[in-house]
């Protein structure tokens, strides 16, 4: 090796050494320092002097210290070696006593027959500081996730679950540890592939998709819920986006809903059955007028066939009428029974008169046992509302009811049912000449159970408003001009095309 | 008129009711003569009618039980079988008071009604019998001459001869002249004849 060339490397060499930001020392065979940077010397908390020449040990805490001599002996003698080449994370002293967490790897080499280790020390007390914070704040997101009780977790853009709270996982009754798809849970009558594309659509823009009401199937139970979708880059070097789900439980509520549903079906069913009990009179009657026609046209034809003239023409007309008379009965069975019954709800178009007809059929007879005049005033053009009949039928009635019981002691009872369209639809008013309706009860008067009648179970107006709503409509009242009575109105929304000409 | 003794009216707001009725009412023979309701019966009426009425209690406008109100002002005196409901008990209370002749609760057996139609029929004959009667005996009475009927109304009255000679002051003579008169004129066989003539006046 020539001089110059060795003053030129050692040059080299010492510059290298001062460049580094990571500590490098060397040390000999028995652990003297020989050589070491400032680096170092910043790392450990030591002016450079104080460390040359001193034994490697003073760097290490105490555990290590005892170690090391046997370390450097055992690689002496047996060549075995735990870090050369390989790098560990140890710990070293600094002046001050401190412990702190470094990365170590050490090299070797011969020099004019003396073995030099060369150790390069990354401080890692930032890095350490750095990683705790984050776990720490890692910890701090995992609390509030668990805690929060919205059922929230990250999902790939195909729906495997990657993280998820303990409300999600409590929702799909999983512990968290197996793969999880979320789009297996969707029960068979939800739209899987609205799912798939809506993870599609929130990959492609951070957007937020809602897809309402899926029906989840969780170890043999339904649940509902909204699902909210909203994406984000999981990595700021590539595409990959994960999606935040967020799940808005809607079982308990839609339970809740159902309940509230068929409470306010029985009850229109109850009140349906005591507007019936009211009317028993009407319709025995109703029912008895044919019915006693028949009898009395068998009866004469019996008498007729008895006798030996009989024209046969007269007895064609007589078992005509019976079998008219049978089909008027039979009708008006099929109507009560129609409305007795708790069958559950169907659709058709109906007009106004065929509303108005019926239902007046049904109570014809109460009417004129009561004495009450009734008018019937149809607007032209009338529009076909789509409408459950029966239901429609039990709102008419119980106005006609109330307006009945309202003119209790009115001498000239009379009642006006009247349709007129609107731009919304049909509405249908029954009018009276009754006591009116004072301020006082206005406010309260489709309030279930409050009721201004001695007699009265304050549910009808209920049912109807609950009726009426759940057609899309509106029911509504007013005094009418001059204290003279009141009238009930309510709007049924239009069929799809077709008047009522 | 031997057909107008039997007629049944018929007043009832069913149309089909109110035909089967005619056809049973016809099977046997009776006459019918039938209204859509009380404004139509009365508009025909005529106090020459004879026979009953088969009447439904209720029916709208002018019900059943305010046409027999009006019917009696009217001096009718045909039988009315009322034709009522169920739940109309109150009104035939009130019409039985009223002087109904029967009532019959639908739904009921026809031969009932047809028996009970009988029997108001029979009630009308009877009515009118007596009725006949007594106008009988009323123009014989009108036959008697003012002391004729004052010697008439102290026989009935069961006065002998002397007690009525007595009273109107005069002759025993006068008085079997006028009563010989008197059972002549009253078609009267015998006393007790005359009696029961005078009972018919008052009727």
């Amino acid at each position: 090796m020539n001089q110059p060339l060795a003053a030129e490397e050692a040059a080299l060499f010492s510059v290298l050494l001062e460049a580094a930001a990571d500590a490098i020392i060397v040390i000999d065979e028995v652990g003297t320092v020989r050589q070491a940077n400032s680096a170092c010397a910043r790392v450990f908390g030591y002016e450079l002097p104080e460390i040359l020449g001193r034994n490697i040990k003073m760097l290490m805490p105490e555990n290590y210290r005892r170690e090391h001599d046997g370390y450097l002996r055992r690689y002496r003698e047996t060549g075995e070696s735990k870090i050369i080449g390989v790098g560990r994370q140890v710990e070293g002293r600094r002046s001050d006593g401190v412990v702190f967490p470094m990365d170590l790897s050490v090299g070797e080499g011969s020099f004019s027959g003396e073995r030099l280790y060369v150790g390069i020390v990354r401080d890692l007390t930032e890095r350490h500081a750095l990683l705790q914070t984050l776990q720490e704040q890692e910890a701090e997101l995992r609390q509030m996730m668990d805690s929060a009780v919205v059922p929230t977790g990250l999902v790939d853009g195909k729906g495997r679950l990657l993280v998820a709270n303990e409300a999600l996982n409590s929702f799909l009754a999983c512990d968290g540890s197996a793969d999880v798809e979320l789009g297996s849970y969707l029960s068979a009558d939800t739209q899987v592939q609205s799912l798939g594309a809506a993870l599609d659509e929130a990959a492609k823009a951070p957007t937020v998709c809602v897809l309402a009401l899926l029906a989840f199937e969780v170890d043999g139970h339904r649940k509902s819920g909204d699902l909210y979708l909203a994406s984000f880059p999981r990595h700021a070097h590539n595409d990959d986006h994960g999606i935040v789900v967020q799940l808005v439980d809607r079982t308990a509520q839609l339970e809740a809903e159902k309940e509230a549903r068929e409470i306010r079906e029985e009850l229109a069913h109850y009140q349906r059955i005591s507007a019936l009990t009211a009317m028993t009179a009407g319709i025995a009657h109703e029912v008895n007028q044919p019915m006693g026609a028949i009898a009395n046209y068998a009866e004469a034809g019996q008498i007729l066939v008895r006798k030996d003239q009989v024209p046969a023409e007269e007895l064609e007309r007589i078992f005509k009428q019976i079998g008219q008379q049978a089909d008027r009965a039979a009708d008006v069975i099929r109507r009560l029974r129609s409305l007795a019954g708790g069958q559950s709800p169907a659709r058709e178009a109906l007009s106004a008169s065929e509303i108005v007809n019926d239902t007046l059929h049904l109570y014809r007879s109460q009417l004129e046992l009561l004495v009450v005049r009734v008018e019937k005033e149809y607007e032209a053009e009338l529009p076909l509302v789509f409408v459950d009949r029966v239901q429609i039928q039990q709102v008419l009635l119980n106005l006609l009811q109330n307006a009945v019981d309202s003119m209790t002691q009115h001498p000239e009872a009379a009642i006006r049912v009247s349709a007129r369209s609107a731009e919304a639809g049909l509405v249908i008013a029954v009018e009276d000449r009754g006591t009116g309706i004072s301020a006082s009860i206005a406010e309260r008067l489709t309030d279930p159970f409050f009721t201004s009648k001695t007699d009265g179970m304050g549910i009808g107006l209920a049912v109807c408003r609950t009726i009426v709503e759940k057609h899309g409509g509106r029911l509504w009242f007013e005094n009418n001009a001059g204290g003279r009575g009141a009238t009930f109105s309510f709007l049924l929304p239009g069929a799809e095309g077709g008047t009522d000409g | 008129m031997a057909e107008q003794l039997t007629t049944v009216h018929v007043v009832d707001d069913d149309d089909a009711f109110r035909d089967s009725l005619e056809v049973l009412c016809g099977s046997v023979d009776l006459v019918t003569r039938s209204f859509a309701d009380a404004g139509a019966f009365l508009e025909d009426y005529s106090d020459e009618w004879q026979g009953c009425i088969v009447l439904d209690i209720r029916m709208p406008g002018m019900s059943g039980l305010e046409l027999q109100q009006v019917l009696l002002e009217r001096g009718c005196a045909m039988p009315v079988v009322f034709i009522t409901g169920h739940g109309d008990i109150e009104m035939a209370v009130t019409a039985m008071k009223s002087g109904a002749q029967d009532f019959l609760t639908k739904p009921f057996r026809q031969q009932d009604l047809l028996d009970r139609i009988h029997a108001a029929l029979k009630v009308a004959d009877r009515q009118r019998a007596s009725e006949l009667q007594r106008h009988e005996v009323e123009s014989r009475f009108e036959r008697l001459t003012p002391r004729e009927r004052e010697v008439f109304d102290l026989v009935v009255q069961g006065c002998a001869n002397k007690v009525v000679s007595n009273r109107l002051d005069i002759s025993q003579r006068t008085v079997e002249l006028h009563r010989s008169q008197v059972m002549q004129k009253m078609e009267a066989d015998s006393l007790a004849d005359l009696v029961r003539l005078s009972l018919r006046l008052e009727g």
